[in-house]
C-alpha cells in the first residue's frame, strides 16, 4: 500500500515538473512580446494610429481661412468645437480621445520602437529594414512633436525659445516620470535632431504614402526651418526633397466638378495622413473666407476643384487631398515647391523662386490661360508667393503654423477677425491666444503651468 | 509550490501511521454521508457538523418556486445573493457578502458540481438541480483559490443512488409574460416633442445639414416646417399636418402590432434507480419559449448519469450532458432613440409608414428609381433581417475512485466541455440594412442610366462561429477517518485545466438562398459612396483569433474533529496560470484559511431537549490577487485585418505596470448555527468583517504619457467591511395549518479607509455608484454628487464653488470643483436587504409569498438631459416641470430650456444632488399556490404523486421611500408580469 502512495508521490512531482511546460502555452497568438523588426514595423504600420486622424485640426480650426455664420456655431453640439473656433479658454473639455492624447499616443509607440530596436542588432541582411523602421519611428515622433509646438508652443523667436514654453517632449515608453513643459528652443533642437537623422536612414521611396521616406523627411525638415524662419535651411532642405520627388499633380486632369475631386493617395502626395474632422470644419458649415475665395482667377482650375458652392453665393471647400470630406494633412510636393520658391526670393534668387512658383502654378490653371508671374521686386514676389502658399494650402492645417510665423515680421503680420453674436472678436499679431490651452484634465494631474490666455 | 508538495507529502507519510492504529472506531460510511445533511463545495461533501466556513444552501424546492428558464435568478430573494439591477458597467450583477476585489472580474465563481462552468450558464435545466451551495467566506471557498475572491456558488446536480427502485418524473410549466407597459416609461408626449421641435426650427437648429453632403435625416416635424418654410405647403397645412402627429402616440402601434403576450413552455422528464452495484439516472428536458417581440428560443437538454461499484473498492461514475440551444430573433422593440414617438407605425389605412434614414427629399428622388428602395419599414423589416443563434454544449465527466485502505481515498476526475455555436445574420434584400448598402456602393451611368452594384444584389450574411474547449484533471486523495475520539477529513490534490477558445466570423454578399450561390466583391479598391461621392471600401468583416488559457493548482483542505464537539479546518491552495507576461514566480497566488466549530449542543453540560442544534463557528482566510497588467514587459497585439496599405498592423496592449502591488484580501466570519424545539426555529447568524488592501481601481492618468487612456489600473484604495446575515426559518403554526417563515437578513456595509488621490477634480468622480468612491470613511460605492443650490431667478441650475453659490459650469464640471466638494447621499448598494418568505399550508395545498426589501441606499433619478434632446431625441417627462418664468424657481428644480444648450450646465445638472433618490423599497417578488394530489388518497389517479402549482412573479412593489413613483431597480420600464402553471407528477 505504501507503495502506491510513493508511486503517487513520484507522479505528482513529475507533474510539477511539467507544469511549467504546460504553462508557457502562449494564451493568444496575436499578443507578442514585441522583438522582431517586423513586430515593430507592424507597430509603425498601424496608419489609425500613427497617420490618420491623430489631430483634430485645431491649428487650421483656429486660423483665418474659413468662417461660421451665428446660427450655425450656435447650434454646434460640441462645446470643444466652438471654443476653438472662438479662441476660448478651454477647449478640450471632457471628450477622448483628443488630439492631445492621440498625438502623444504616436510619441509613445514611436519610443517603443525606438527602445526595442536597440536590442536588435543591426546587419548586413536586416540593414534595410533596420534603418527604415528607426527613420520611421523619428519622423513619425518629430512630426508630432512639430505640430504639438506649434499649437501650444510660442511661435519660435531666435532671441527668446531658450525661455519661451514650448511641450513635454517625452523621449521613454515608460508612463511613470512626470510631463514637463520643455522650452521652445529645446523642442525645436529635438525636432531638428530627430529628422535629420530619419532623413538619412529612411529609403527614397517608402513602398506607400502611408510609410515616410527620405524625401518626406526633408520636407519635414523645410517645413520645421520654415516655422523657424530660417530661410536658408528650410530652402536647402526643401531642395533637397524635391531632388528625390518631384511630381505634381496636373489639375486639367482631375474631374473638378466632382463632389471630391482628388483622389486618396495621388502622385503629388509624399506621405499621406488626414485629420479627425471637428464640427466647425465640415465643408458644410466652415464658409471659406470671401476674399480667399474671389483671390482665385476663373481660369483658375481650383476655384472649382476646390470648392462648392452653399447655394448662397458662399463656398465650402471640397479639395482634400483625401478624396472625401476628411481633411487631408500630409505632406504633398506643392507645399515643398512654395517653400522652396518662398525660401529663394528671401535669400534673394528671385528667378529660381519664379521658376518655382510658376511651375507649380501651371499645374493649377485651365490649359493655355496662365501666364507667368514676372517681378523684379522681392517684396511682391515674396507676397504673391505667401499668397499662392495660402491658396493651395487652405485646409491642410498648415495656416496655423504659418500665421505665427509671419506675425512676427511686421511686413507680413495679420490681424484676425471673428464675428459671432453681434460680437467681434480679434486675434492680434502675436496674442497669447495664439499658444492653444493644454487640457485642464492633464494640468490637474501634473501641475503643469498653462497657457496664458 | 514546493512548500505544498513537503505538505502533501508529510499527509501522505502520516496517513499510514494514522491509519496503522486501529479501525474499531469507524462510523459506519452511511451515517457519514448519506443520514446527516453533507454540504459540496466542488472538491468534497463535508458534514454539517464539520463546517466551520460559511456555507448557504438553497434546495430544489426553493428553486422551483419560481418557472425562469435560467437558473440564477431563481436565486433572487431566496438567498443571501444581492441582486444588482442598475446595470452600470463596472458593479457586478451579483454579489456575495460585498464586493471584494474591485478588479476586472467581479463576480462570483460558478461550479458545477466538480469544475468552474465555463459554458453559457443557460444550457444548464434547472430542473436536474438538486441544491445551491453558496461559499461565503474564507474557510468555505478559498479551495477555489484567486477566483474565489468574490464568493462561490456550487451548483450541485441530481445524482442518481443504490439501491432505488425505479421512479421517475414528470414536469411541465407553462408561463406567461404580459406585454411591457410602454406607457409608463418617462418620456415627454407627442406634442411636447413638436412644441420643442418647433422651437428648435425657429432657432434655425442644424439647418446646416440641410447642405451636407451625407444627407443626414431630419424629423418628419422638421420636413413639415421645411416645407412650409420654402412655400410648398401653406401654414395652415402645416398646421394641420402637425396637429396630427400630435395627436399620434406609436406605443400605441407597438402595443398593438408588435408586441405580444410572451409563452414560455418547459418540459421535464427523468428517471432514476439502482441496484447494488449499478446506478442510473436519465434526465430530458425541452424549453420552447416566444418572447415578447416573437423571438423564439428552443433547448433541449439531455442528460445520463451511472455510477458503477465495480468492486468493493473501485467505483466509477460517468456523466454526459448535451444542450441544444437555438435562437431566433423576433421584432424590433419600441426604442425612444430609434423611433419618434409621434410618428405612427401604420397610416389609416393600414399600410406602413416609411421612415427615412436620410434627408427625405433626397431619398424621394435619388437614382430616379433605379436604385433599390431606400425608405425603412419599421414593422416588416425583421421579416428580412433574421438573427439565429444555436450552439450545442456537451459536458462529459468521468470519475474514478478508489479505495487505498480504510478511510483513504484516491479519485481522479476529469471532465470535458466543448461548446460550438454558430450566429448567423442574414440582411435579406430586401432588409434596410442591405438595400441602403447595396445603393450606397451603387453606380448610375449619367448617360444609359444602366446601375452598375458595386455590391451585388443579393443577401448579406454575417456569420460568426465559436468554438470553446475546456479541460479538466483533478487527482486527489480524500481522507475520511476516526481514531478513538479524533475524526479526520482531508483532500488534498492537484489539478490542471485547460481552456481554449476559437472564433471566426465572416461575411458574405450577394448570396442567394434559392440556390446557394454568392458572389465575390472587392474589398480593396475604394468606391465612391452614392450619396457623398467619397471613396469608400467594401466591409469584409473578416475575423479569426483563438484563446488559450491554462491553469495548475495544488490544494489541501482538513478538519478534525475531536469528540464531535470541536473541530479545527485550515485549507490551502496555490494557483498559476499562462497568463501573458507575468513572471514564473508570479504567477503562484498564495491562498488558506483556519477555522474552527464547537458544537456546544453536544457538551455534557449542555444537554436541553428543546436545543437540538447549537453551534458556534469562526473561520479567518486571505486571498491575494495580481493584476494581468502587473507584466514585466510591454506586449503588442497583431490586428486581424491589414492596414489600406497592405501591410500588417499591430496595436500595443499591455504595458508594464511594475509599481502595482498584490491585492489582498481577509475576511473573518463568526456564526452560530442553532435548531430549537426540533426544527421549529433554526437557522444561523453570522458576522463577517473583511478588509481589502492594495486593491485594484482605476485612477486617472496623465495622457501625455501616450498610453491613449484616460485611467489606468493601479493600487488605488483599502477598505474595510462588515455585516451579518441572518437566516431564520420558523414555524409558528403547526397543526392541520402549517405556517412556516423563513426570514433573510442581510447587512453588509463597507468603507473605503485609504485613497491614493491622482486628481483631486471633482467630475472624476461624481458617478451612479459606478466606481469606487474616493472619499475615505465612506462606502465603497457611493452616490456623490455637485452640490445643489437650486435654480437662480433665470432658471439656470447653481452649485456652490468655493463656498459661492455658482453658475460657472466649466469650473464646476472641470477641475475647480475639488473631490472634497461633492455632496454625499449616501451608499449606492443596499446596506441593509432580504427576504420574507411565507408558506402557508393546509392538508394538500400550500400558498408561499415572498416579500423582497431594500433599505439604506440612494440612486440617481433620471431627469430631462437638454444635451441629449437636442442631440438624439431622448426625452423626459420633467420637461413639463421646466422653469419658465421667473418664480418658477420656487416650485420646481427643472432647469429652463435654452438656445444655445450649455452642455456643461447639462452636465452639472444630470449629477447634481438634488438628482440623488433614496432607493429604499419593498417588493413582492412572487406568490405561489400549489396543490398535491396522491395516489393514496384518489386510487384512480396514474401517478404516484401529482402537484400542481401556480405562480405570479414581478408583481411590483409594496412600498418605496422615493416620491417621484419610479421603481429604483427599473427606473425606466416596469418589467414584465410572468404568470406561470407548473405541473410535476411522480410515476
Amino acid at each position: 500500500m505504501r507503495n502506491i502512495i510513493i508511486l503517487g508521490l513520484i507522479s505528482t512531482s513529475l507533474f510539477a515538473i511539467s507544469c511549467r511546460k504546460f504553462l508557457d502555452q502562449k494564451p493568444n497568438d496575436a499578443l507578442t512580446i514585441p522583438q522582431s523588426l517586423k513586430d515593430l514595423q507592424a507597430l509603425l504600420d498601424n496608419a489609425a494610429v500613427m497617420n490618420n486622424a491623430v489631430f483634430d485640426g485645431l491649428g487650421e480650426g483656429s486660423a483665418d481661412n474659413y468662417y461660421i455664420t451665428d446660427a450655425n456655431w450656435t447650434s454646434l453640439s460640441s462645446e470643444a468645437d466652438k471654443a476653438v473656433y472662438a479662441w476660448g479658454d478651454e477647449i478640450f473639455f471632457d471628450y477622448f480621445p483628443n488630439e492631445w492624447s492621440k498625438a502623444y499616443r504616436v510619441v509613445n509607440f514611436s519610443n517603443l520602437v525606438l527602445e526595442t530596436l536597440n536590442k536588435i542588432e543591426k546587419s548586413t541582411v536586416n540593414e534595410f529594414d533596420w534603418q527604415n523602421v528607426k527613420g520611421a519611428a523619428l519622423f513619425y515622433r518629430a512630426r508630432v512633436f512639430l505640430n504639438l509646438v506649434a499649437n501650444w508652443g510660442k511661435a519660435y523667436d531666435p532671441t527668446t525659445s531658450s525661455v519661451d514654453l514650448g511641450i513635454p517632449l517625452r523621449l521613454s515608453s515608460d508612463f511613470n516620470p512626470p510631463s514637463v513643459r520643455l522650452m521652445v528652443a529645446q523642442c525645436y533642437d529635438q525636432i531638428l535632431r530627430d529628422l535629420s537623422e530619419a532623413s538619412g536612414l529612411l529609403p527614397v521611396n517608402g513602398g506607400h504614402v502611408f510609410r515616410p521616406c527620405k524625401p518626406a523627411a526633408f520636407a519635414l525638415l523645410a517645413r520645421t526651418y520654415l516655422s523657424m524662419r530660417n530661410y536658408v535651411a528650410a530652402g536647402d532642405y526643401a531642395d533637397s526633397s524635391l531632388k528625390y520627388f518631384n511630381v505634381l499633380l496636373n489639375y486639367k486632369d482631375v474631374n473638378k466638378t466632382a463632389n471630391f475631386p482628388f483622389p486618396q493617395f495621388n502622385k503629388e502626395v509624399i506621405f499621406h495622413s488626414v485629420i479627425t474632422l471637428p464640427q466647425n470644419l465640415t465643408n458644410t458649415r466652415a464658409v471659406i473666407d470671401s476674399n480667399l475665395y474671389s483671390s482665385y482667377e476663373t481660369t483658375d482650375i481650383r476655384k472649382i476643384a476646390f470648392f462648392r458652392s452653399n447655394g448662397n453665393g458662399t463656398f465650402g471647400f471640397k479639395g482634400s487631398y483625401n478624396g472625401s470630406i476628411i481633411l487631408f494633412d500630409g505632406i504633398a510636393c506643392d507645399e515643398v515647391y512654395l517653400t522652396r520658391a518662398e525660401c529663394f526670393a528671401r535669400n534673394g534668387n528671385l528667378t529660381k523662386a519664379l521658376n518655382d512658383l510658376n511651375a507649380l502654378l501651371v499645374t493649377r490653371y485651365e490649359p493655355n490661360t496662365f501666364i507667368n508671374f514676372t517681378s523684379n521686386n522681392q517684396g511682391d514676389i515674396i507676397r504673391k508667393i505667401l499668397l499662392e502658399r495660402r491658396k493651395q494650402l487652405l485646409m491642410r492645417n498648415i495656416r496655423w503654423q504659418d500665421l505665427k510665423r509671419l506675425n512676427m515680421e511686421a511686413e507680413h503680420k495679420i490681424s484676425i477677425k471673428r464675428k459671432l453674436n453681434g460680437t467681434e472678436y480679434i486675434l492680434l499679431p502675436n496674442d497669447n491666444k495664439y499658444s492653444l490651452p493644454l487640457p485642464g484634465y492633464i494640468l490637474n494631474l501634473t501641475g503643469m503651468p498653462q497657457n496664458p490666455r | 509550490m514546493k512548500s505544498f508538495l513537503i505538505l502533501l507529502s508529510l499527509l501522505t507519510i502520516l496517513v499510514p501511521d494514522i491509519l496503522s492504529q486501529q479501525k474499531t472506531d469507524t462510523i459506519p460510511k452511511s451515517q457519514m454521508l448519506d443520514t446527516v445533511s453533507v454540504i459540496s463545495n466542488g472538491y468534497q461533501t463535508i458534514a454539517r457538523e464539520r463546517i466551520t466556513g460559511s456555507f448557504e444552501v438553497i434546495k430544489e424546492k426553493q428553486l422551483n418556486q419560481r418557472f425562469t428558464p435560467d437558473l440564477l435568478s431563481r436565486l433572487e430573494s431566496v438567498s443571501t445573493i444581492l441582486f444588482d439591477k442598475s446595470n452600470l458597467p463596472l458593479r457586478p450583477k451579483i454579489t456575495i457578502r460585498g464586493i471584494s476585489s474591485i478588479n476586472a472580474s467581479k463576480e462570483p465563481l460558478i461550479i458545477l458540481d466538480n469544475f468552474p462552468f465555463e459554458g453559457d450558464l443557460s444550457t444548464i435545466n434547472p430542473n436536474t438541480i438538486e441544491s445551491i451551495t453558496i461559499l461565503r467566506d474564507a474557510a468555505a471557498a478559498s479551495i477555489w483559490g484567486t477566483r474565489a475572491g468574490n464568493g462561490v456558488i456550487v451548483i450541485t446536480t441530481k445524482k442518481s443512488k443504490y439501491g432505488q427502485p425505479l421512479q421517475m418524473d414528470l414536469t411541465i410549466n407553462t408561463s406567461v409574460i404580459t406585454k411591457p407597459d410602454l406607457f409608463s416609461m418617462p418620456i415627454m408626449s407627442s406634442e411636447e416633442v413638436i412644441e420643442f421641435e418647433k422651437w428648435l426650427f425657429a432657432k434655425g437648429y442644424r439647418f446646416s445639414d440641410t447642405s451636407s453632403a451625407s444627407r443626414p435625416a431630419f424629423s418628419p416635424a422638421y420636413e413639415i416646417l421645411f416645407k412650409q418654410r420654402s412655400g410648398l405647403i401653406s401654414q395652415q397645412d402645416a398646421q394641420l399636418q402637425l396637429d396630427n402627429l400630435k395627436a399620434a402616440d406609436i406605443r400605441n402601434d407597438y402595443k398593438n402590432h408588435v408586441y405580444r403576450t410572451a409563452i414560455n413552455k418547459q418540459y421535464a422528464i427523468s428517471a432514476s434507480g439502482g441496484s447494488q452495484r449499478i446506478a442510473y439516472r436519465f434526465t430530458g428536458g425541452f424549453d420552447h419559449n416566444i418572447d415578447q417581440l416573437g423571438a423564439k428560443y428552443q433547448r433541449i437538454t439531455l442528460r445520463a448519469e451511472n455510477k458503477f461499484s465495480i468492486t468493493n473498492k473501485l467505483s466509477a461514475s460517468v456523466a454526459i450532458a448535451y444542450t441544444n440551444n437555438i435562437t431566433k430573433s423576433g421584432q424590433t422593440g419600441y426604442s425612444p432613440t430609434r423611433e419618434y414617438l409621434y410618428l405612427n407605425l401604420l397610416d389609416d389605412n393600414g399600410n406602413e409608414i416609411p421612415r427615412y434614414r436620410y434627408r427625405q427629399p433626397y431619398i424621394d428622388t435619388a437614382g430616379q428609381g433605379k436604385l433599390l428602395d431606400w425608405k425603412y419599414y419599421p414593422l416588416s423589416d425583421y421579416k428580412f433581417n433574421v438573427r439565429e443563434n444555436k450552439s450545442d454544449h456537451l459536458l462529459t465527466n468521468f470519475i474514478l475512485q478508489y479505495q487505498l485502505l480504510d478511510g483513504l481515498q484516491v479519485s481522479a476526475n476529469y471532465q470535458l466541455e466543448t461548446e460550438k455555436s454558430t450566429i448567423t445574420d442574414r440582411q435579406g434584400l430586401s432588409s434596410y440594412y442591405a438595400r441602403d448598402l447595396i445603393n450606397r456602393f451603387s453606380q448610375i451611368n449619367p448617360t444609359t442610366k444602366a446601375v452598375t452594384y458595386i455590391i451585388p444584389k443579393g443577401d448579406i450574411v454575417d456569420r460568426s462561429m465559436s468554438n470553446l474547449n475546456s479541460r479538466n484533471l483533478r487527482t486527489q486523495l480524500n481522507l475520511n477517518k476516526v481514531v478513538s475520539s479524533f475524526s479526520f477529513n482531508a483532500v488534498a490534490g492537484a489539478e490542471i485545466r485547460e481552456r481554449k477558445d476559437v472564433g471566426n466570423n465572416y461575411r458574405i454578399y450577394g448570396y442567394d438562398p434559392s440556390s446557394s450561390s454568392l458572389s465575390n466583391v472587392d474589398y480593396v479598391n475604394p468606391y465612391p459612396n452614392y450619396i457623398t461621392k467619397a471613396g469608400e471600401r467594401i466591409l469584409s468583416n473578416l475575423f479569426e483569433g483563438s484563446e488559450n488559457i491554462r491553469y495548475v493548482s495544488v490544494f489541501a483542505n482538513s478538519a478534525i474533529t475531536f469528540l464531535q464537539k470541536y473541530t479545527l479546518t485550515m485549507s490551502g491552495r496555490r494557483d498559476a496560470s499562462n497568463l501573458f507576461g507575468v513572471s514564473t514566480n508570479e504567477k503562484w497566488t498564495p491562498q488558506w484559511s483556519i477555522g474552527g466549530g464547537w458544537t456546544i449542543s453536544n457538551e455534557k453540560f449542555f444537554s436541553s431537549e428543546a436545543i437540538r442544534l447549537l453551534k458556534l463557528r469562526f473561520s479567518y482566510g486571505t486571498s491575494g490577487n495580481v493584476d494581468q497588467s502587473r507584466a514585466a514587459v510591454t506586449t503588442i497585439r497583431y490586428l486581424s485585418s491589414t492596414s489600406l496599405a497592405g501591410y500588417s498592423q499591430a496595436l500595443i496592449s499591455q504595458f508594464p505596470n511594475p509599481s502595482l502591488k498584490w491585492e489582498r484580501m481577509s475576511m473573518a466570519n463568526v456564526a452560530l448555527d442553532f435548531n430549537f424545539y426540533n426544527d421549529r426555529l433554526n437557522g444561523s447568524i453570522e458576522y463577517y468583517s473583511k478588509k481589502g488592501t492594495d486593491l485594484f481601481g482605476t485612477a486617472p492618468i496623465d495622457y501625455t504619457t501616450g498610453l491613449g487612456v484616460l485611467n489606468l489600473t493601479r493600487n488605488i484604495a483599502n477598505t474595510k467591511g462588515n455585516g451579518v446575515d441572518i437566516i431564520l426559518n420558523g414555524c409558528p403554526v403547526d397543526r392541520s395549518l402549517k405556517w412556516d417563515i423563513s426570514l433573510l437578513f442581510s447587512l453588509s456595509k463597507s468603507e473605503v479607509t485609504k485613497y491614493n488621490l491622482t486628481s483631486d477634480a471633482g467630475f472624476n468622480y461624481v458617478s451612479n455608484g459606478n466606481s469606487i468612491n474616493p472619499i475615505e470613511g465612506k462606502p465603497v460605492y457611493s452616490i456623490l454628487s455637485y452640490p445643489w443650490a437650486g435654480l437662480n431667478s433665470q432658471g439656470n441650475p447653481q452649485s456652490i464653488l468655493n463656498g459661492q453659490v455658482s453658475t460657472d459650469y466649466a469650473a464646476i464640471t472641470g477641475s475647480q470643483l475639488k473631490v472634497t466638494d461633492l455632496f454625499y447621499s449616501g451608499p449606492a448598494i443596499a446596506p441593509v436587504y432580504g427576504s420574507i418568505a411565507n408558506n402557508l399550508s393546509y392538508k394538500n395545498l400550500e400558498l408561499t409569498f415572498n416579500i423582497g426589501y431594500k433599505f439604506g441606499y440612494y440612486f440617481r433619478r433620471s431627469s430631462v438631459s437638454y444635451s441629449q434632446l437636442f442631440q438624439s431625441s431622448i426625452t423626459h417627462f420633467d420637461y413639463s416641470l421646466r422653469w419658465q418664468k421667473p418664480g418658477d424657481e420656487a416650485f420646481t428644480y427643472v432647469p429652463s430650456l435654452q438656445y444655445p444648450n450649455d452642455i456643461r450646465s447639462n452636465a452639472f445638472f444630470s449629477n447634481s444632488a438634488i438628482l440623488a433618490t433614496k432607493a429604499d423599497h419593498i417588493r413582492l417578488s412572487f406568490v405561489n399556490l400549489s396543490y398535491i394530489i396522491t395516489k393514496r388518497e384518489v386510487r384512480k389517479l396514474p401517478f404516484q404523486q401529482i402537484q400542481i402549482t401556480l405562480n405570479a412573479t414581478n408583481l411590483g412593489l409594496l412600498w418605496r421611500a422615493n416620491k417621484f413613483n419610479i421603481d429604483p431597480e427599473y427606473p425606466d420600464l416596469l418589467p414584465a408580469k410572468q404568470y406561470s402553471i407548473g405541473i410535476k407528477a411522480s410515476l
